[in-house]
């Protein structure tokens, strides 16, 4: 019970307005106990990788990112022995299709539009637990 | 007595018959004197033979001499014996420096001449060649044809067809179907080009809108002034219409003609139109009418899309106090209609019982983000039936309106049937 | 000798025997058609027989020249060779009187 009320989530956001509401909204839903925010894909890869951190239980992540994308964190993170059992989310403005397939393809559990309002944005960790909790 | 009267009988019965063969045989004689005759039919050990007078093979040799082909007639190692006019004109060479030489001399490749007299064997006897005149120096593509004239003759007959202007004609369609292909191709090309264009620009739009639209929205209205309030919510508003903008924009360029084609049963796409517009439908308490209409074959998507437009038009812009009426029916009666078209169309009408529009806004409704009412009355950014235009151009087909203020619109489709 | 006009009940059944293209042939199948048109209108029979292509015709026929025109019925069996362009002579020796 404790794991899943107590949730890790890392967050890969560029964009700073968007990271603030992000970060806003997880911090204010009481399952999630520690939210981390990295700015790319880069830095998200760095984290996982460091043994020095905690792995998160979930992670959520932006697409069009600078450095490495989204896209490409994902396919490193889904295909280490490691990593890949880290329930995985993306989130962007659009959908593009050629994307959406490429996470179906991964094994990314859901691809999230982003709100265009607060009330909507406190929606995303809600949907993320309940596929979590299936 | 009796007796002699009977041989006497029998006698100028024999004189009468004789008369009548002599008559005849002689009749024979003086027409062939007479020159009416211009064949004689003589036996060589019991064999009939026909010896033709001069006169007689005349339409032959005239129609060999006179017609547009070549003809030639060669011995069999290929020594020409005979050649017409043509063939003399398609190798430029007066017949009489002809006659004697050799057919193998007027080939490209003289090596040839020798296939085409073995092939003569099983049967082949059409070919097509390249011929060489004037001191080797130009060519010609023809069509030989050869006919072995043995044992009646030592000979081989010979037709040749000049083929230049046919060879002109496929190398120019050759020539287009490339130019076609590569401009299909750079068509493809474009449009893909467009298409992740467009999704990008529509992508990078978007974000800072919906920033606008999520942060406007928090601002806590209470503690503005009435026109602070008021300016706030222009504000929002405006980012909203931008957004679908954008929206309808990547819409109306996703519809290019490459979509997949599949054998479309109209009733049934109008039937799912109908059901994703229940809530409007039952709104406005409109009724749809779908009459017999063929299947075509289209795309799927598109044609959902088309149909979904022009009903949502159709009932929105109904009479206040009339429930909107919209019959889809197909019009059978097209022969006059379309001029200078080669293609049959199916017509299929949508009419409907709204408002109606003037004569002079009939050209414009297809235009892109053209709005014929003030923006407060009907919503909709205008594109609705810009897509519905540019399907129909998908698929080689047209879209046209006719209306009547106050009493209706009918839009007419032209499917083209392929 | 009857004469026989083209009362009715009476078909005139012809042989043409002819040569390719010769020329003579060719005037000889168009002047049998004019008069059996003006003469016997839809009571005659015609047959053209090319003895270029069938030599054999031309043995069992007793062929001497050609054109040969054999009228074969109704009797008296009648020959007439040449182009048969002297319409006159052609009806004399079939015993047609000239209308």
């Amino acid at each position: 019970m404790p794991e899943k009320f107590n949730l890790h989530i890392i967050i890969a956001e560029d964009d700073n307005d968007d990271a603030d509401v992000i970060f806003e909204t997880f911090t204010k839903n009481p399952n999630f106990g520690k939210v981390s925010l990295v700015p790319n894909g880069e830095e998200l890869l760095n984290y996982l990788k460091d043994a020095a951190t905690e792995t998160p239980d979930v992670i959520l992540t932006d697409i069009n990112m600078p450095i490495v994308d989204g896209i490409e964190a994902l396919q490193e993170i889904l295909n280490n022995t490691e990593l890949k059992n880290i329930p995985c989310f993306v989130y962007s403005t659009s959908i593009n299709p050629s994307y959406k397939e490429k996470c179906d393809v991964l094994g990314v559990k859901a691809y999230l539009i982003k709100p265009y309002s607060f009330e909507a944005f406190e929606e995303i960790p809600k949907t993320i637990l309940r596929i979590i909790e299936v | 007595m009796k007796a002699n009267d009977k041989n006497i009988d029998a006698l100028q019965a024999e004189i009468a018959a004789l008369k009548e063969e002599l008559f005849e045989s002689n009749s024979i004689v003086n027409a062939i004197k007479q020159g009416d005759v211009d064949a004689l039919v003589v036996h060589n050990n019991g064999v009939p033979q026909l010896y033709s007078l001069e006169t007689a093979d005349y339409t032959y040799r005239l129609l060999i001499e006179k017609f547009r082909q070549g003809a030639l007639s060669i011995s069999r190692n290929g020594l020409i014996l005979y050649c017409n006019d043509y063939f003399s004109q398609l190798v430029h060479i007066p017949s009489e420096m002809i006659i004697g030489t050799y057919l193998s001399e007027y080939l490209d490749n003289p090596a040839q001449f020798g296939q085409i007299i073995e092939a003569i064997k099983y049967g082949i006897t059409t070919h097509e060649i390249l011929f060489r005149y004037d001191h080797n120096q130009k060519t010609f593509p023809g069509s030989i044809s050869l006919t072995d004239l043995e044992p009646s003759v030592e000979a081989i007959g010979i037709v040749i067809t000049d083929l230049t202007e046919k060879k002109k004609h496929e190398e120019a369609l050759f020539r287009h179907h490339q130019e076609l292909e590569d401009k299909i191709n750079e068509l493809h090309r474009t449009n893909s080009n467009l298409k992740e264009f467009i999704h990008v620009i529509s992508h990078d739009l978007k974000e800072p809108l919906r920033k606008i639209v999520m942060h406007s929205d928090r601002i806590d209205g209470s503690y503005l002034s009435e026109s602070d309030t008021k300016a706030m919510n222009v504000l929002k508003v405006s980012a909203l219409r931008l957004n679908s903008l954008i929206d309808d924009l990547v819409q109306y360029s996703s519809h290019t003609a490459q979509l997949e084609r599949t054998e479309v049963n109209l009733v049934a796409i109008i039937h799912e139109v109908v059901d994703d517009l229940e809530i409007l439908i039952t709104d406005k308490k409109a009724k749809i009418e779908i009459g017999k209409l063929p299947v075509l074959k289209a795309s799927k998507v598109q044609i959902r899309q088309l149909f979904a437009n022009l009903i949502t038009n159709a009932i929105k812009y109904s009479k206040a106090d009339t429930p909107p009426l919209i019959q889809i029916v197909q019009d059978d009666n097209l022969n006059a209609e379309i001029p200078n078209q080669n293609t049959k169309f199916v017509k299929i009408q949508i009419k409907d019982n709204g408002i109606g529009m003037e004569s002079s806004h009939l050209l414009k409704i297809f235009t892109i983000f053209q709005r014929l009412h003030a923006k407060n009355e009907y919503s909709g950014n205008g594109i609705g039936l810009a897509i519905c235009k540019k399907i129909m151009e998908n698929h080689s087909g047209n879209i046209t309106v006719e209306s009547t203020l106050n009493e209706g619109t009918t839009f007419n489709l032209y499917f083209p049937i392929l | 000798m009857e004469d026989s006009s083209d009362g009715s009940g009476t078909t005139h059944k012809f042989t043409l025997f002819v040569s390719g293209m010769s020329v003579k042939s060719g005037h000889a199948i168009e002047n049998l058609r004019k008069i059996c048109d003006t003469y016997f209108a839809d009571n005659y029979e015609v047959e053209i027989i090319d003895i270029s292509r069938d030599k054999e015709q031309a043995v069992i026929h007793q062929i001497v020249a050609i054109p040969t025109l054999i009228r074969t019925g109704p009797e008296p069996r009648r020959i007439i060779l040449g182009d048969l362009s002297d319409t006159d002579k052609v009806l004399k020796i079939l015993n047609i009187r000239e209308i």
